[in-house]
C-alpha cells in the first residue's frame, strides 16, 4: 500500500503530468480515506444539529450485565454522556406534496432531506458556481425543443411505431434536463424554507452551529478531495462558499435565478408526456395497449417517472406553532 | 481495536464455543499464555488500586516476568535482522560491497533505537506497521551509506515530514480511549491503524464520540499537506525538488523489495495482533526507560 501511494505522489510530481488528469487516481490510499471520514463527519454534525434523537436498538458494549436477553431492548447512554438533542423536527412539520410516503419524512431525518438537497444543486449546476459571485450556470432558454421530443407518436395515419437508439437517447436527455432543473430549484425552495422556519437558526446555533461543518468543508475543497467520494461530493458546495451564511445567500440567490424557467420547465414535461400518452389521463387499459402499438413508449413513461422521483421528493416545511 | 456498537451480546456458552474465543491462527499459544500472565498484573493493578498500580508501572520492568518479556518481544515487533537488511540494502542501491556481517550490538533490536527517534517511542506498544517500515529502510540506507547509526539517512531527511505524518495517522488510528481509560473492550476483530480502518466512528447519542475521527482526520491532513508541500516544491522548482525525487524512489524501490520478502510480510502480519495494552498504560517519562529495558537498547538522542 505504501508503495503505490508513493508512486502516486511520484506520477504528480513528474513534469509531464498533464493537471487535467483524473485527480483520483493520483491520490493515496490514505487522501481517500480522508475524504470519507470528512463526509462521514459533516453527515455526523448534519444529524446532530437537524435532527430528532436516534433510537437505539442494542445494548452499550460495555454493559457488563449478564443479562442477555437484555441486549436486545432499547437502551440509552447515561444522563452524563448523551448528547444534548436538536429540537429542530419540533420546530418545523413536513408535509409531502404529493401522496407517497418518503422514509426519511416519516421519520424526520431532516438530515437527509438536507444532503439530498444540496447534492440535487451541487448535480445541476457543480461548485464552481458558488465559488464566484457570477450567474451560476447559463440556464436553457427552454426545454424539450429537440425535434425528437417535439414529434410525438405521429398522426393517427401515419403513426411512428419505431424509433432509433439514438432518438430515444435524445428523448431521454430531454426529460432529464427538465427533472435536473426542477430537482435542483426544488432543492432551494426546501433549504430556505428550512433555515427560515422560525428558531431553527437558534436552535443549530444553540446546538453548537455551522462552524464543524464549515471547517470539514473548507478541507475537502482546499485539499481537492471532493471528487474522491462521489457520494460525499455534493458538501463542498458549503466549501466553496467559506460559510453557511454565505452558502444559503447563494441558495437564495440561485432560486430566485431559476424561478422564472420553472413554470416553463413544468409545462414542457406536461406537454411531451400528452405527445407520447404518458400523462396520468390515460387509463391503465389505455396505456397498455399504447405499450403494445409503441414499445418505445414504455421507456419514455420510465424515464419520466424516474425523473419525477429525482426531482423531489422533498417535503414543504411547515414551522410549528411555539 | 475492536468495534462493537449495534452489536448484539451472543447467548452464554461455553468459553470455548463463543465467538471470538477461538484462537486466531496467527496466535500462537505461547503468546496467549504471555497475556494472561500480563492481564493478570493488569488485574492485579486494578483490584489493588492506584498506589499498587504506581508502584507497578514503575517496577515493571523488574516485576514482569522476563519470561514474558521476551515473548512479547518475540511476537511483538518485526524480526528483521541486519544480515536481510544488508541484502536489501544491496539490492537497492546496486551494491555488492555492503557487508552482511553484522557489527556488534547492530542485532534485530537495532530498529528499536530508530523508532524512538521518530519521536513515537510510543509506537513501541502498538500495532504501528509504518514505524517498523521507516525504520527499517532507514537502517538499510545506512547500511547502503556505510554510515554510522544513529544518524538519519540523507535520504530519510528529505522525506522525514511526510514519514512522521503518516506514522503519527497510523498511531492516533490505534489509540482506543476506551481501552486506555480501562474499560471493558472485547476483541473480536482485529482492525488495523495504517488504514485508519481502527478508527472509531461517532455513535449520534454519545457525546465526545466522535474525538477520535475528528483526531484522526487532523492527523491525516497533516499528511495531506505534506504530500502537497513535497509536490509544490518540485513544482515550483525549489532546490529540495529533485531530492525529494530521488528519496522518494529510493523508498518506493526498497517497499517494493520488501513485499517480495517473505520474511518482511510475515513481520508485518505479526505487529498487527500485538495487543499493546494487555500491558498497563504507562507515565510519559518512563516509556524511554521502560523501551530501553525491556529491549536491552539504549534510547538514543539524535539531531
Amino acid at each position: 500500500m505504501y508503495a503505490r501511494d508513493f508512486e502516486s505522489i511520484l506520477g504528480r510530481m513528474s513534469p509531464s503530468r498533464d493537471q487535467s488528469e483524473c485527480v483520483a487516481e493520483s491520490k493515496t490510499f490514505l487522501e481517500r480515506r480522508l475524504a470519507e471520514f470528512l463526509g462521514q463527519a459533516l453527515r455526523f454534525h448534519l444529524r446532530r444539529l437537524l435532527n430528532p434523537p436516534a433510537i437505539s436498538y442494542t445494548r452499550q458494549p460495555e454493559s457488563d450485565s449478564d443479562d442477555y436477553d437484555d441486549a436486545f431492548r432499547p437502551s440509552r447512554p447515561p444522563a452524563w454522556k448523551s448528547q444534548p438533542q436538536s429540537r429542530v423536527h419540533e420546530l418545523i412539520d413536513l408535509q409531502l406534496s404529493e401522496t407517497g410516503r418518503d422514509s426519511a419524512v416519516a421519520d424526520g431525518s431532516v438530515s437527509s432531506l438536507f444532503s439530498l438537497a444540496l447534492s440535487r444543486i451541487y448535480e445541476y449546476i457543480g461548485s464552481d458556481a458558488f465559488e464566484s459571485d457570477s450567474d451560476p450556470v447559463p440556464l436553457p432558454a427552454s426545454f424539450c425543443q429537440s425535434p425528437v421530443s417535439q414529434r410525438g407518436l405521429g398522426t393517427h395515419k401515419a403513426p411512428i411505431k419505431s424509433m432509433s437508439r439514438d432518438e430515444v437517447k435524445e428523448l431521454i436527455c430531454d426529460i432529464d434536463d427538465v427533472y435536473s432543473f426542477l430537482g435542483a430549484y426544488n432543492a432551494c425552495k426546501f433549504l430556505l424554507e428550512l433555515i427560515r422556519a422560525p428558531g431553527v437558526v437558534k436552535e443549530v446555533h444553540k446546538m453548537g452551529g455551522w462552524s464543524a461543518m464549515e471547517q470539514h468543508a473548507k478541507m475537502l475543497r482546499d485539499l481537492d478531495l471532493d471528487h474522491l467520494h462521489v457520494e460525499d461530493s455534493h458538501f463542498s458546495l458549503i466549501g466553496y462558499a467559506g460559510t453557511m451564511g454565505s452558502f444559503f445567500a447563494k441558495v437564495e440567490h440561485l432560486m430566485s435565478y431559476m424561478e422564472p424557467k420553472v413554470c416553463l420547465a413544468e409545462i414542457s414535461i406536461l406537454a411531451l408526456a400528452k405527445r407520447y400518452k404518458t400523462n396520468k389521463a390515460s387509463s391503465p387499459t389505455q396505456r397498455q395497449a399504447i405499450f403494445r402499438k409503441f414499445p418505445h413508449v414504455r421507456i419514455i413513461a420510465a424515464a419520466i417517472s424516474e425523473g419525477k422521483a429525482r426531482s423531489g421528493p422533498f417535503p414543504k416545511v411547515v414551522p410549528q406553532p411555539p | 481495536m475492536t468495534k462493537m456498537e449495534g452489536t448484539p451480546k451472543m447467548p452464554r456458552r461455553s468459553p470455548r464455543k463463543r465467538m471470538g474465543a477461538s484462537p486466531s491462527p496467527s496466535v500462537s499459544v505461547s503468546a496467549k499464555k504471555s497475556r494472561f500472565l500480563s492481564k493478570s498484573i493488569l488485574k492485579e493493578s486494578r483490584t489493588k488500586g492506584p498506589s499498587v498500580a504506581t508502584a507497578l508501572s514503575m517496577e515493571r520492568s523488574t516485576s514482569i516476568p522476563s519470561a514474558v518479556m521476551a515473548q512479547k518481544e518475540k511476537e511483538c515487533y518485526f524480526h528483521i535482522d541486519a544480515s536481510t537488511i544488508a541484502t536489501h540494502a544491496s539490492r537497492m542501491f546496486d551494491n555488492k560491497n555492503i557487508p552482511h556481517e553484522v557489527s556488534a550490538g547492530a542485532n534485530e533490536s537495532y530498529p528499536l533505537i530508530l523508532f524512538a527517534s521518530f519521536n513515537f517511542p510510543v509506537c513501541l506498544l502498538q500495532a504501528c506497521v509504518s514505524a517498523r517500515l521507516f525504520a527499517c529502510y532507514d537502517l538499510a540506507c545506512n547500511q547502503a551509506d556505510n554510515k554510522s547509526r544513529g544518524t538519519f539517512s540523507s535520504r530519510v531527511i528529505a522525506l522525514m515530514p511526510l514519514l512522521q505524518a503518516l506514522v503519527n495517522a497510523e498511531m492516533t488510528s490505534l489509540e482506543d480511549r476506551d481501552k486506555m481509560a480501562g474499560k471493558k473492550v472485547i476483541r473480536r476483530v482485529h482492525f488495523s491503524g495504517f488504514d485508519c480502518s481502527s478508527t472509531k466512528p461517532p455513535v449520534d447519542l454519545e457525546v465526545g464520540s466522535h474525538d477520535h475521527q475528528q483526531d484522526c482526520i487532523a492527523a491525516m491532513i497533516t499528511v495531506a499537506e505534506q504530500i502537497k508541500s513535497l509536490v509544490h516544491q518540485v513544482q515550483t522548482r525549489n532546490s529540495n525538488g529533485d531530492t525529494n525525487i530521488t528519496s522518494l524512489k529510493n523508498l518506493v524501490k526498497f517497499l517494493k523489495h520488501a513485499s517480495a520478502e517473505a520474511h518482511m510480510l510475515e513481520a508485518c502480519a505479526k505487529v498487527r495482533t500485538f495487543d499493546s495494552f494487555v500491558l498497563p498504560p504507562l507515565p510519559e517519562p518512563d516509556i524511554l526507560t521502560y523501551i530501553s529495558h525491556r529491549f536491552f537498547v539504549h534510547p538514543v538522542h539524535l539531531a
